[in-house]
Parts: C-alpha cells; sequence; structure tokens
C-alpha cells in the first residue's frame, strides 16, 4: 500500500473492484488522464478503482504495457495486439469501455468503441438487438415506416454471425 | 425498479427454453430443469453488478460509438431502439462529431439515371476488384430527393436531374433543363430527406444561357449557390455576369460583377479549393486554357495560373479537385493521360504533372475521357471514364489502373461527405424546410 521507490522508478498501487491490488510504474498508468491527476496533484500511492473489477483492469494494464513499449518498428506487432484486445466477448468489451472512459484514456477509448460500432455495423436490426440483449420500445407500424423510408439499408450483405 | 430486473431476467431463459424447444420437442422435463437452474442463478444483485449491457453506457460514449458507423448501419441503428433513434436523430453531439469521423467513410454521389441519384459508400477494406461475388454498395436517395414535377410540353428536353455540386452532407440538383423556363433549384440533405426549392429570379427573355454551381467557405461559413447568366442586349455584345445567392442570408439573387466570358459550358464541372471555386474556361477556339477563380468569400473574380507551357485547349481538359489540391486532367492525347496538381495553391510553378500511360489500361475499360473523382485506397485514384459507367482505380506506386465493381448503371460522380446537419442550421430555425417523408413522430 506504502509508496516506495526503486531506483528512479515510482511505484503504484491500483486496487481492482475485488481487493485485488496490482503494482506497476508510476509511469505506465500517465496514460490515463484520471490516475494521472491523481498522482500528480495529489501525491498517492494507492488508488482504490472499486468500480472496476479486476479482470478488466488487468486487460487494461496489459494494453497500457504494450503502448508504452510501442515504437515505430512493432507497429504491425501492436496492431495485432490492439486486434486480439477486442476479441473478447461482449459483456468484457463493454467493461473495459465503461472502465477505459472513466479512467480517461483516450486513445484506447476511440480504440474500443469503433471496436463495438464494428459489432453493429454489418447487421441486421434484428441481429443487434439479439446480441446486445435491447427490446425494441416501436411500435410496428413505426419500424415499417423506417424500412419504408430508406430500404436499401435493411437490404444487402449483412452478416448476422453473433459474437 | 425491481420490476425492470424481473422482465430482464426472463429474457434469458424465455430465449434458451425456446431454443430447445424447437430442438428437442419431447424433452419438456429438461427445458423445465434448464430454465430454473438459469433463473436461480440469476440473482438481481449478481446481475445488475457483473453483467454489462449496451443500454449502461453513458450517452457520450454511446454517440461515440454510433457515430463511427457508416450511412447503412446508421439507418438500421436508428430503428433498434427509441434510445439509439434520439441520439442519431437529436442529440446535439452526434451531428457534430459524425462529420468529424465520416470522412472516415468515402462516399460518391452518382447520377443514376435521369431521375434519380445515389450515395455510394466506399468500404474500407472491401475488396471492389474482384468480379462476380461483390454486389453494388449502394444507398439510393431516391427516397429522400425533392420529388419531381411533371413535365409540360417538354418534347425538346429530357426531363432530368442533374447534380450541381455537393458541399459538406448538401446536395445542390437541378430538375428539367437549364433552358427551359421552368427548371427550378433545390439545395438538399439526402439523409435526412430535408429540401428546399430556391427562388430563381423571374425569367428574362434576353437571357442567352445560365448555369450554375454550388459553394461553401469555411472562412466565412456560408454555402452559395452561383449563377453565371449570359445576355443579349439589342445591338450590343453579350454581356456575363455571376449572381449570387447565399443560403440563409439573401433574400434575393445578388449581382456580383462581370464574369469572363463565355463560361456557361465548364461552369458546370466547378471545383471547390482554398475557399474558392474554380472553373476552365470556355473557349474552343483558344491553345491554351485559363483557369478562373471565384473567392467565395470576397466574391471577387480571379485567373489562376495554368500549368506553364501547357497547350491543351480547355475542352480536353478537366479540372478536378483531389486531397485539397487543384487539379487538372488533360486528356489530350492517345498515348496517355496527365493528372496535373498544383501543389501549393496559386504558384505556377509548383504545378506538377502525373502521366498515366494508356497502355497500363486493361483492354476492357473503354478508354474515354478520365475524371479523378477522390482520392481512396492508401493513395489509389478513383476515376471515372466518362460517358461510361465504369469506375477505375489507379494506383500511382504500382502505376497500375484496376477496375472497380460497386455499381452497373451511374453516371457522373461526385465526391460526397455524409453528414446530418439539418437545413436549418443554414437556413434558420424557423425557415420552413420541405421532408421527402412525413416525419414519423416518435416519443
Amino acid at each position: 500500500m506504502a509508496s516506495s521507490t526503486t531506483g528512479e522508478k515510482k511505484i503504484l498501487t491500483l486496487k481492482g473492484g475485488d481487493n485485488e491490488e496490482f503494482i506497476l510504474e508510476e509511469s505506465l498508468v500517465l496514460q490515463s488522464e484520471l490516475l494521472k491527476n491523481m498522482v500528480k496533484e495529489e501525491r498517492v500511492s494507492s488508488i482504490p478503482l472499486p468500480s472496476i473489477k479486476s479482470k478488466t483492469l488487468v486487460k487494461i494494464i496489459e494494453y497500457l504495457k504494450k503502448h508504452a513499449e510501442l515504437t515505430p518498428s512493432n507497429k504491425e506487432e501492436f496492431k495485432n495486439f490492439e486486434k486480439e484486445f477486442v476479441n473478447v466477448v461482449l459483456e468484457e468489451l463493454l467493461d473495459i469501455t465503461v472502465a477505459v472512459n472513466y479512467l480517461k484514456i483516450n486513445g484506447l477509448l476511440e480504440f474500443c468503441c469503433q471496436a463495438v460500432a464494428d459489432r453493429i455495423k454489418d447487421k441486421s436490426v434484428e441481429a443487434v438487438r439479439k446480441i446486445f440483449r435491447i427490446e425494441s420500445d416501436f411500435t410496428p407500424e413505426e419500424e415499417s415506416e423506417f424500412r419504408k423510408e430508406t430500404p436499401e439499408a435493411f437490404e444487402g450483405d449483412l452478416d448476422d454471425t453473433t459474437n | 425498479m425491481e420490476a425492470k430486473n424481473v422482465t430482464k431476467l426472463f429474457d434469458v431463459p424465455i430465449t434458451v427454453s425456446n431454443s430447445i424447444l424447437s430442438n428437442f420437442k419431447n424433452q419438456k422435463q429438461k427445458i423445465v430443469k434448464k430454465y430454473v437452474f438459469v433463473k436461480s442463478d440469476c440473482d438481481c444483485k449478481r446481475r445488475r453488478a457483473y453483467e454489462i449491457t449496451i443500454m449502461d453506457l453513458p450517452r457520450s460514449i454511446m454517440v461515440e460509438i454510433l457515430s463511427r458507423l457508416p450511412i447503412k448501419p446508421i439507418f438500421r441503428a436508428k430503428s433498434v431502439c427509441k434510445r439509439w433513434y434520439n441520439l442519431i436523430t437529436s442529440d446535439p453531439l452526434f451531428v457534430p462529431m459524425y462529420q468529424t469521423r465520416s470522412l472516415n467513410f468515402p462516399c460518391i454521389l452518382l447520377s443514376v439515371d435521369c431521375f434519380n441519384a445515389a450515395i455510394l459508400e466506399l468500404k474500407a477494406g472491401y475488396e471492389y476488384y474482384s468480379r462476380p461475388r461483390n454486389r453494388p454498395v449502394m444507398l439510393i436517395p431516391k427516397f429522400n430527393l425533392p420529388p419531381l414535377k411533371p413535365k409540360i410540353g417538354g418534347l425538346f428536353y429530357e426531363p432530368k436531374l442533374e447534380i450541381i455540386g455537393s458541399c459538406n452532407g448538401f446536395i445542390c440538383l437541378m430538375d428539367s433543363d437549364k433552358y427551359d423556363e421552368n427548371h427550378s433549384l433545390y439545395i438538399s440533405n439526402p439523409l435526412l430527406g430535408e429540401y428546399l426549392k430556391l427562388k430563381l429570379p423571374a425569367y428574362e427573355k434576353r437571357v442567352r444561357s445560365v448555369a450554375y454551381a454550388f459553394c461553401f467557405s469555411e472562412g466565412c461559413g456560408q454555402y452559395k449557390v452561383l449563377r453565371s447568366v449570359v445576355r443579349k442586349f439589342r445591338g450590343r455584345p453579350e454581356v456575363s455576369e455571376l449572381e449570387v445567392y447565399t443560403l440563409g442570408v439573401d433574400e434575393k439573387w445578388r449581382n456580383a460583377g462581370k464574369a469572363p466570358y463565355p463560361l456557361c459550358g465548364s461552369f458546370r464541372g466547378s471545383v471547390n479549393v482554398n475557399g474558392a471555386l474554380h472553373w476552365l474556361d470556355d473557349e474552343n477556339t483558344k491553345k491554351s486554357a485559363s483557369i478562373y477563380s471565384f473567392n467565395i468569400r470576397t466574391e471577387e473574380v480571379k485567373p489562376v495560373p495554368a500549368p506553364p507551357g501547357l497547350e491543351t485547349p480547355s475542352f480536353c481538359l478537366r479540372i478536378v479537385e483531389l486531397g485539397n489540391c487543384l487539379c487538372l486532367s488533360d486528356n489530350n492525347y492517345f498515348q496517355h493521360v496527365d493528372v496535373w496538381w498544383m501543389r501549393e495553391y496559386g504558384i505556377a510553378e509548383s504545378w506538377t504533372k502525373d502521366r498515366i500511360l494508356m497502355d497500363s489500361i486493361p483492354p476492357d475499360i473503354p478508354q474515354t475521357n478520365f475524371l479523378p473523382i477522390i482520392i481512396w485506397k492508401d493513395g489509389e485514384i478513383l476515376m471515372q471514364s466518362e460517358r461510361a459507367t465504369q469506375l477505375i482505380s489507379y494506383n500511382p506506386m504500382e502505376k497500375k489502373f484496376r477496375m472497380v465493381n460497386v455499381y452497373d448503371n451511374g453516371t457522373a460522380a461526385t465526391r460526397y461527405i455524409p453528414s446530418f446537419y439539418s437545413l436549418k442550421t443554414v437556413m434558420g430555425e424557423n425557415f420552413h424546410v420541405s421532408n421527402v417523408y412525413p416525419k414519423t413522430d416518435i416519443v
């Protein structure tokens, strides 16, 4: 819990929702606007993040590490890592998105939003509802109105394979 | 609160039981067991704490997500649920966010036939080159274009819908022929189905010809419609002038002074670069071409230097905009097409030439004039062969052409940037904007 310094590197403890602790270099969390402010202004060494599941936190820390190691030479590798990073079940992706939004890690937030959008993009309305567990609150008349206005949007190369 | 959770709770078990029902008709016992198991597992508290759904995302994130969708998926997303519908149609964050994102989805606007225009979304990563598998990715906004008025006694002119121009998602269209005294101009946002009919100056007998252009100036944030008019007064030479109508500002068309004569034919292919509208001269007898510009903010007409030494008459040239650069495509030769780029705006010496050899054109592409439309797919130039419906893509690195199979009956393509801004943002909140479809009232 207490802050310690090894050489020049400052160490910080993050505490996830399940009280699991993660000890990491302070420089790593500076990518998060929220944590950066807490570290710089309030000089804390342990930050409780009760709203973020440990599992989610592990993923995010993993990303921060990879992102910190990003150089022009391993760009491709990082891209592949990003692809794998969001290749998770929907709930997990949403968990990460909410946490990243809370932590204000802007680049990753954009990437997560794109990943969610990609899951909506090529699917039919019914498939989107099913995958995202959304109940339609439109009347059948309203629904048929939408289809009448833009029939092209409801036809064509839709891919309803769930993920 | 409690009731909500209960309904949510039952979502899953019911779907499970249904799917199982269809598979194992006679095993009802099993279904009940499964049902009970799932239900008891879904303790309200745990579920709320652990299973986040997309409906739990804050508004700003949801807008972030929805604004990343291309056009067709936006229309589908709108009909998923009321919350998404409201975010897309009335959240103040959505429209500006979509505008910044929409550059990621290159689109072109096509005249499909005399009556219809279409928006074509070019999907990133989509294989357009290989043949039969790819269906056109076409969004036909004919549903949203202004209804055409019936043609009265039109023996000479085919009724048609011509695209005058496209700026930030607004398009300017002309129905029937400009020589027809009853022609009308429309400004429309085809994605919203909104349009308005522009009031044109009263018909004058002495008007010999008219032509229109549509432009936008970032500097003053104004959309202007230009009209080039040639009038003939008895006993005097013809007079060529420009008239301007600023959307949301002007009550009437204003005279903007003399214009180089004649320019009617070439005014059509005018392009918007660097806050000015550009067009080529319209003289068929001159050996070399002149380029003119109309500063959209100051309304000043000025010549722009053409490539030094270029000796191609203007009817063999096409003026285009590629990646914010003023360009000319020179179709004067049999063996090659030259694409000229004005790398630094206004600097004659900055014109550079890319020579495209006709040998690199596959034999099945008709070798007519080539008109570049946009830069897409890692710097490839999407072009249209004039008078043909074929799109082709040119890769300047490989110096190779490829056929692009996206549509089969479009002509005259222009760049289009999708936007959900209402015409009211330009015309004023109180302006009456017509809508192709009566607005669906969704509360």
